[in-house]
């Protein structure tokens, strides 16, 4: 078994600054990401291709390079095309990696393990949300920045800050979407407002960045439908009409491409697998794992960045820097004093760096209203498990999703919850009449990827 | 498709020497090609492929969704190998298909189910 004092997993903003912090403080690291490259999603590809088009992702995307650099360094160790998929009690960590020929499973053990898994987007369940055609912005942006690939007269649907964002990036690249559809959450704006002062206070600069935005799809012509409801994708085989209502009436466009999107939550598949505790955060409306502010959960296990709540990549630069000197400071290379002394400037940016969020968070909250309107939206995408179905099992005793999933299959496919949790839990929660912070979450096991019965002989 | 509404590669700058070469890759007998910076599932899509899986369910279409390896829907045989195709990197050569042993799989243990009850 392969061996070091710091096992960080995941190559974005939280993971890269961390290891840099390490390795400045002469403690070696592993970094470990799945991609074939550093950056994560928020700088995917920024060294292979991204750059190309940094005219249109402009200087945020390009600020990720300063992180990349970073990670040339003799104490630290990056290795890429990684699929970590259990991680021990004793800090055992099992990934597979493909080799020329095979994939083959290996073990590492760490003294440290920094998760610095990011996060993913909500799911947003709707009416043919699984017909080819759709995808999610996420999804989308990817392809534009790895691969340059961008869709023509995309309908972009469902809310929050990306939406804007990659839609002011399709205009720049010459392909403006045909329609953005926004839907609103109920009391979004009241529910916004009180947190509007804290915003002003430390987040400026993003509000006037999305306002720009929103400037610049008016100028571009792109027609913007706010607080729809009902969105459907509708087709035979794949996606040809959009349907929605707007101010009361029902309408429909020919599209190809449906883009959608409800806001980000933390990956909590490696959390949940460790047995850690989740919490509900009412503002973000998602569960994250306990930790206290170094990101620490206990046994000498760190989580950094988006993994342990939603701040976004400026905040889990901070962060990543911040468990990476508690982490020094556990393995006794700094003293409490010194650890306090880098930990102060940094633990005062990430405070104003997060004042934007709960403004935001309650702005571009999610609209569960219709998927909890419709019995008929497919839930679980993996198993075909409609919120209808759900409803009836509540009905029959299930209280959680653990019952849920022993008796419809949802959550139990290829994803393993990752589509499907958060919005099963709503429903369960509304069947049930209670908060959804009282819905116990399915159990999520090792392996968090599907594995070969080759890659556990491999470990024989 | 319509003609208007495809998906796009934009033309890469001329410093960019990543997207010179030209992999060819094989869904079933049709040739795709793409560029080293593609994964399986980018090849697919670019190339019109817009149902690259079916939901061993139903046996419905589906198209990948997340590109990030959250969704699973992009699961496609590669080389005799049941992979994520968002993240896969192309490589010239690549034999594809839709993964029919993970619906022949679902539904055999679905009879067998059924056998027992």
């Amino acid at each position: 078994m392969l061996h070091t004092k710091v096992a960080i997993i995941g190559a974005g903003p939280a993971g890269m600054a961390a290891a840099r912090t390490l390795a400045a403080l002469d403690i070696p690291c592993t970094i470990m990401d799945e991609q074939a490259a550093a950056g994560g999603q928020i700088y995917r590809s920024i060294n292979n291709g991204g750059l190309q088009r940094a005219d249109i992702l402009g200087k945020e995307y390009q600020a990720g390079s300063q992180w990349i650099k970073g990670l040339a360094h003799t104490d630290i160790t990056a290795n890429f095309g990684v699929s970590v998929w259990q991680i021990d009690s004793d800090n055992t960590i099992t990934y597979s990696q493909a080799n020329s020929a095979t994939t083959k499973a290996y073990q590492l053990s760490a003294e440290h393990i920094l998760l610095a898994t990011g996060a993913q987007e909500r799911p947003f369940a709707f009416a043919g949300w699984t017909l080819p055609g759709v995808m999610s912005v996420g999804a989308a942006q990817i392809m534009l920045k790895a691969q340059g690939i961008v869709p023509e007269n995309a309908v972009l649907a469902g809310n929050g800050p990306l939406l804007y964002l990659f839609a002011s990036q399709l205009i720049k690249a010459g392909y403006p979407p045909k329609m953005i559809l926004e839907t609103w959450s109920d009391k979004a704006w009241r529910n916004a407002l009180p947190h509007l002062p804290a915003a002003l206070g430390g987040g400026k600069k993003y509000l006037w960045k999305g306002l720009k935005m929103l400037a610049q799809i008016k100028r571009a012509g792109v027609k913007h439908c706010k607080g729809i409801r009902d969105l459907a994708a509708l087709g035979d085989a794949d996606l040809s009409q959009v349907r929605f209502t707007h101010s009361g009436k029902i309408q429909a466009i020919e599209a190809q491409h449906l883009l959608v999107h409800q806001g980000v939550i933390p990956n909590t598949q490696f959390t949940r697998s460790m047995s850690i505790e989740h919490s509900w955060n009412p503002i973000q409306q998602a569960w994250q794992p306990q930790a206290d502010a170094w990101g620490d959960m206990g046994k000498r296990r760190f989580i950094a960045g988006d993994g342990a709540g939603i701040g976004g990549a400026i905040a889990a630069e901070i962060a990543g820097q911040l468990s990476a000197l508690q982490i020094a400071r556990q393995q006794s290379v700094l003293t409490e004093q010194q650890r306090d002394i880098s930990a102060q400037p940094l633990q005062k940016q990430l405070a104003q760096e997060l004042k934007v969020r709960p403004f935001l968070d309650s702005l571009y909250a999610p609209d569960y209203r219709d998927v909890l309107h419709n019995d008929d939206v497919m839930v679980c995408r993996c198993e075909e498990v409609t919120g209808g179905t759900l409803r009836d099992h509540v009905r029959k005793g299930c209280l959680g999703l653990n019952q849920s999933k022993a008796f419809s299959r949802c959550g139990m496919g290829p994803c393993q919850g990752r589509m499907c949790g958060l919005t099963a839990a709503k429903i369960l929660a509304d069947e049930r009449g209670v908060d959804v912070s009282e819905i116990d979450y399915m159990r999520i096991r090792a392996p968090i990827k599907p594995v070969t019965l080759q890659e556990l002989a491999d470990l024989a | 498709m319509r003609k208007d509404s495809m998906l796009r590669r934009l033309p890469s700058k001329p410093t960019d020497s990543s997207t010179k070469s030209v992999l060819t890759l094989y869904w079933y007998d049709r040739e795709i090609s793409a560029q080293p910076n593609d994964t399986v599932a980018s090849a697919l899509l670019l190339a019109g492929v817009r149902a690259s899986r079916k939901s061993p369910v139903s046996g419905d279409a589906r198209q990948p969704f997340c590109m990030m390896g959250s969704c699973f829907e992009c699961l496609v045989e590669i080389g005799g190998q049941i992979l994520q195709s968002c993240m896969t990197p192309a490589r010239d050569g690549m034999r594809l298909k839709m993964p029919e042993s993970e619906l022949e799989a679902t539904i055999g243990a679905a009879q067998a189910d059924l056998e027992h009850t």
